[in-house]
């Protein structure tokens, strides 16, 4: 309890924000003071009326109350309104932070198959804080400065009258009671409402997705009939909620004849008998009235930022217990790598049901490459040979495996597949250029540099790579132009990412060559970048065609999860069966 | 169904008034009982005064309160129930209608139209139309009745009473005017929000990349600096809430200054000013939500260009001249790369284009499918990255059809020898696997072999699939082919494929082989192409080396 209460107050402190904490305290203060004046002056209005030369002077103090009361309520919402601002840049800003440098993959493992779906880390990021956001646009803190003043108000009328202000005080707290627990109705229902909405969205998004592809083939008007049914749904509910919204904001409208007819009952007791006493009360209930009535709505508003703030709490401290890695970290790109060596003992993907034999097992792998060679993956679909590559690059995790790296200037590295901080480790030696790599809605210079490295370095790489490359000439954007993932083909993609690899050079990269699909100028292209990044690294590429892999140092033929046979083109041809009847099946 | 979209706006709402008079006529009827009762109770307030000084509590008459109270209560729940309903079920009915014209539409006709963008109108559009008929006619209806029954009371009483109000309605329209003004920056930090939202989603689907690189801080402060630009728009479009809110009180305080004057002035009874800040409370709510009418109303008028635009938009005419000419498939004649070519396809044979990427074949089946769904042919295209409904596989097979039991056996037999067997233990258990957003629990390949058992269970002549067994290898290839071709049940289709695979120009009956911005190079039957030496066969073996 204690803990989660200091959490909650580092969360929401800002640092250097005391000034702006002071002006909304004072604000807060300032207002209290009016509301406890306001009654006082009011009787005195009209007590004035009788009396000559008293009544400029209290014109000119109600003119001065209603002033102060607009300037206490600008100040207290600005001051809000900035220091929100802040609030949200940095709860936002640390969980994105945090999130980003957490490591997620599958496979098994401590976290190995932790991770959140894309639509909660949405939700975790935006969504939940957006929630503050609208109780800032709807004026829910509003309520606390109305309050201010309104106890304040209440306080001092007892002075004035004190069974009636008592009974009013007693009246209004009730009503606020009562409202508050009919939002508890409220808040189910309009969550109801909300869970529809999402429903219908989801449904809409669905549907609408599918239209233009399902036009062409009979398709029985299922997205209509489909959306029919969830419109209907979302109909019914939202129905159900205006009734009982309807119905609720009546009752605190119904509220004024209530507390005057209060008035009258307890008019034995309470002895009034001036005519400025029953104003200011009257004026107190008109007032209160409307802060009374926004209690309920404001009150479920807070409650849900309040959620909103809990689940960004959750997502924090779930994320903290994750890998991650460090922004503050370097690099750490081994320069002097010589060679890698990788064995493979066993991995097997998790079975679905628990009980089911395992799907398919990767057994028995080990291999040697050096920095400048480049090997060649081939064998059917099945055989493993894109398991083999997620696991070198880390995207899935196989604790039963090791992997060394050899340097020419230090002594070698290993990392072992069960020990999660020596596999981020090596995977800051290994880049993959594959076609689900992604590509920004950025300028290519920020698509290919992530901000990385110096102008100049950019410039001169740009210009070599021109050279090297007609292709990119041809392809037209430049590199402060903005690209579009949606604009480009998978090919295109991949030269993209390929670009990347060759500028963020790292000792070790991985490859998955596209099956089909390529022009001819673009396949040179790839091919050309390959051999650029192959210049200094160890490249890695699963290959689907003879020729990106006649010329490799050396050939793995997988089958069945097993390593089949290794060698150059040459001496498979010779001895592998396996080889021949891939080399036949990509060229027959 | 009743057609509700061709509307433009007045008409619209003109007609969406006839069509739900009765719940109106209810709704203001209830407007003005309300406010009716409402405008009692500052004669009432002011009554409790006077009795209170000439000491004639007793004749106080309490269970009046309560009977107001209960009238309130009752008809302004039911005004607001009147104006809501209608325009919620008016929601429904459009959305409905749009997907409808979506779904009748040609897809081409909307290409300049994202999926976001069709979300957008479906959800937030009709969503800003129905705020707009159900809130801002009911606070029109609200403060026209308020101003109709106050305005007498009020005269009544005092004629100079009524200039008292001048300094609130002042500040009133101030308050309006500064929250308009403000407006855009509303909608800019709308704008900037989805950008930011967009900015995570990458980051997502590139975190794998982002980690890599160990461009971590590169990005994080990107994203602050998109989260920053948001939270501004944030604080300046809050901007003129926050000057203007207060200025309502502050209207009020200043009234009832002028008020107080009054009654000094003429010597009244400080009991008429209890009457009097009656009606100003009275008066605030209609008077306050006056700008957001304007807001409501501009924003369901912007909506409704929006909805009107892709409405516009769907009801182009499309159809091209060369349409009319359609006899029969192997006499086509089409533009085709600027040029008029001639193009023979096989009736109940299997065809396939071929070419390089970028040679125009996914162009090519577009037309003829356009051309076949203009000519009301039964036919059926599957794209090369096919879309999946959130729904069961059997769901995205059939597509809400009845499936009788030889479909259901086609189907099954389709899901075995497609090698989709492997979703799940049984092909009953594969049937009702749900396929998750966009189909992401099954895989890209899985997802178009779907789609391919679609277009076979559903009774169409024609079957047109671009690059179909693209993401298959070859021995899956083969026994699909075969198992297609043994089937009695598909016999007498047509099928047209585009491919650049040779092993499945191997087992189609028919080759059509086009070029970028040449067109048709050659056509003819299998055997005779791959005989001789033909541009397929040179073209295959440039590949091989």
């Amino acid at each position: 309890m204690n803990t989660s209460k200091n959490k909650w107050f580092e969360f929401i402190y800002i640092p250097d924000s005391k000034l702006l904490i002071f002006f909304i305290l004072l604000a807060l203060a300032g207002a209290s003071v009016l509301g406890y004046y306001t009654p006082i002056v009011v009787s005195s209005l009209y007590d004035s009326f009788q009396k000559d030369g008293e009544f400029m002077p209290i014109i000119w103090a109600i003119g001065a109350l209603y002033v102060g009361e607009y300037f206490a309520s600008v100040v207290y919402q600005l001051g809000l309104s900035r220091y929100i601002q802040k609030l949200l840049q940095q709860i936002r800003s640390n969980s994105y932070k945090k999130w980003i440098l957490t490591y997620e993959s599958i496979g098994k493992g401590k976290f190995g198959s932790h991770n959140y779906p894309m639509g909660e880390v949405i939700a975790r990021i935006l969504n939940d804080t957006e929630a503050v956001i609208e109780m800032v646009s709807s004026g829910s803190f509003k309520i606390f400065i109305d309050f201010a003043f309104i106890v304040s108000s209440l306080i001092s009328f007892i002075k004035l009258n004190t069974v009636s202000g008592a009974a009013l005080i007693a009246a209004e707290v009730l009503v606020c009671v009562a409202l508050i627990l009919a939002s508890k109705k409220m808040a189910k229902i309009y969550m109801a409402v909300r869970k529809s909405t999402g429903h219908l969205n989801r449904a809409v998004a669905n549907l609408s997705g599918g239209l233009r592809d399902t036009f062409h083939t009979p398709n029985n008007s299922f997205a209509s009939k489909a959306s029919e049914a969830s419109f209907e749904d979302f109909l019914k509910k939202q129905l159900k909620a205006n009734v009982w919204d309807a119905s609720y904001f009546a009752i605190a409208e119904s509220l004024f004849p209530i507390l005057l007819a209060l008035l009258v009952i307890v008019f034995p007791y309470s002895n009034i008998t001036e005519m400025a006493i029953i104003a200011a009360i009257i004026d107190l209930i008109q007032r209160s009235i409307t802060p009374i009535k926004e209690i309920a709505s404001k009150i479920s508003g807070i409650q849900r930022a309040k959620t909103g703030m809990d689940r960004i709490l959750e997502f924090n401290s779930d994320l903290a217990t994750m890998p991650k890695s460090n922004m503050e970290d370097e690099q750490f790109v081994i320069e002097d790598f010589k060679a890698l060596e990788v064995e493979i003992f066993s991995f097997v993907y998790p079975a679905i049901n628990e009980n089911d034999p395992p799907a398919f097992e990767l057994k028995d792998i080990n291999f040697r490459g050096k920095a400048g060679q480049l090997v060649g993956i081939v064998g059917m679909s099945g055989s493993g040979k894109s398991t083999l590559l997620k696991i070198l690059s880390t995207d899935i995790l196989c604790p039963d495996s090791k992997i060394k790296i050899e340097r020419e200037r230090h002594p070698s590295i290993e990392f072992q597949g069960d020990n999660l901080e020596g596999i981020a480790q090596y995977k800051r030696q290994v880049s993959i250029v594959s076609q689900d790599s992604h590509v920004f809605s950025e300028s290519l210079k920020f698509n290919i540099t992530f901000g990385e490295k110096s102008e100049k370095e950019f410039k001169e790489f740009w210009t070599k790579v021109n050279v090297e490359i007609p292709y990119l000439k041809k392809w037209g954007p430049r590199p402060e132009d903005v690209i579009k993932a949606k604009d480009l083909s998978m090919g295109q993609k991949q030269l993209v990412s390929a670009l990347r690899s060759c500028f963020l050079r790292k000792p070790i990269v991985l490859f998955d060559e596209i099956s089909s699909g390529l022009d001819s100028e673009l396949e040179e292209a790839l091919r050309k970048l390959v051999l650029l990044i192959q210049e200094k690294s160890l490249t890695i590429i699963v290959a689907h065609r003879v020729e990106t892999i006649l010329k490799s140092n050396l050939i793995l033929v997988m089958k069945d999860g097993l390593l089949a046979n290794m060698g150059t083109h040459a001496e498979l041809m010779q001895i592998d069966a396996t080889y021949q009847e891939f080399l036949a099946q990509v060229s027959s | 169904m009743i057609s509700r979209l061709h509307r433009k706006f007045i008409p619209w709402v003109v007609a969406h008034s006839f069509e739900f008079w009765y719940y109106y006529l209810g709704a203001l009827l209830c407007l003005y009982f309300l406010h009716y009762f409402q405008s009692v109770l500052p004669g009432l307030a002011k009554d409790l005064g006077d009795k209170v000084m000439n000491d004639q509590l007793k004749e106080i008459d309490l269970p009046k309160f309560f009977y107001l109270a209960f009238a309130i209560l009752i008809f302004r729940t039911f005004s607001r129930l009147l104006f809501f309903y209608p325009a919620r079920i008016q929601q429904k009915n459009l959305r409905l209608e749009m997907m409808q014209r979506l779904e009748r539409a040609l897809p081409k006709t909307y290409e300049n139209f994202s999926e976001g963008n069709l979300f957008q109108t479906v959800v937030n559009d009709f969503n800003r139309l129905r705020g707009f008929i159900g809130f801002a006619l009911l606070q029109v209806g609200n403060i026209i009745i308020a101003a109709m029954i106050f305005i007498p009371k009020i005269r009544e009483f005092n004629d100079d009473f009524l200039i008292a109000f001048t300094p609130l309605i002042v500040c009133v329209v101030l308050f309006s005017v500064l929250i308009l003004f403000f407006q855009p920056y509303v909608r800019k930090n709308m704008d900037a929000y989805a950008e930011v939202q967009n900015f995570v989603i990458e980051s997502y689907d590139a975190k794998k990349t982002i980690k890599n690189f160990h461009s971590e801080s590169s990005f994080y402060k990107l994203f602050q600096s998109y989260s920053a630009t948001e939270l501004r728009y944030f604080f300046i479009s809050g901007l003129g809430r926050v000057i203007s809110f207060p200025l309502v009180k502050l209207g009020t305080g200043a009234s009832l200054i002028w008020g107080a004057m009054i009654v000094k002035d003429q010597n009244l009874s400080g009991t008429d000013l209890i009457f009097f800040s009656g009606f100003l409370y009275l008066i605030l709510e209609p008077l306050l939500f006056l700008s957001w009418i304007g807001i409501v109303t501009s924003q369901g008028y912007a909506a409704w260009g929006r909805i009107k635009k892709l409405v516009g938009s769907l009801e182009q005419d499309v159809r091209e001249d060369w349409y009319q000419n359609y006899k029969n498939l192997d006499a086509l004649t089409l533009p085709f790369w600027g040029k008029k070519v001639n193009l023979e396809i096989k009736n109940n044979a299997w065809n396939v284009v071929i070419g390089d990427t970028g040679s125009g074949k996914s162009y090519l089946i577009d037309k003829i499918a356009e051309l076949l769904h203009f000519s009301g042919c039964s036919y059926s295209m599957i794209r090369q990255e096919p879309y999946l409904y959130n729904d069961t596989v059997g769901n995205n097979i059939f597509l809400g059809q009845d499936a009788n039991p030889e479909k259901m056996d086609l189907a099954k037999k389709c899901l075995l020898e497609f090698g989709l067997e492997v979703l799940a233990p049984t092909l009953e258990e594969v049937l009702s696997l749900e396929v998750g957003e966009n189909g992401k629990k099954v895989s890209g390949g899985q997802a178009k072999r779907i789609a391919l058992i679609r277009s076979l269970v559903s009774d169409v002549d024609v079957i047109i699939w671009d690059d179909p067994f693209s993401s298959v290898d070859l021995l899956l290839e083969r026994q699909i082919i075969k198992t297609l071709k043994s089937d009695k049940r598909l016999r007498g289709k047509t099928f047209i494929l585009t491919s650049h695979r040779f092993s499945t120009v191997r087992s189609c009956d028919w080759i059509i082989f086009i070029e970028k911005g040449e067109g048709v190079k050659e056509t003819g039957s299998r055997k005779e192409l791959l005989s001789r030496d033909s541009l397929t066969n040179e073209y295959f073996k440039k590949q091989m080396v």
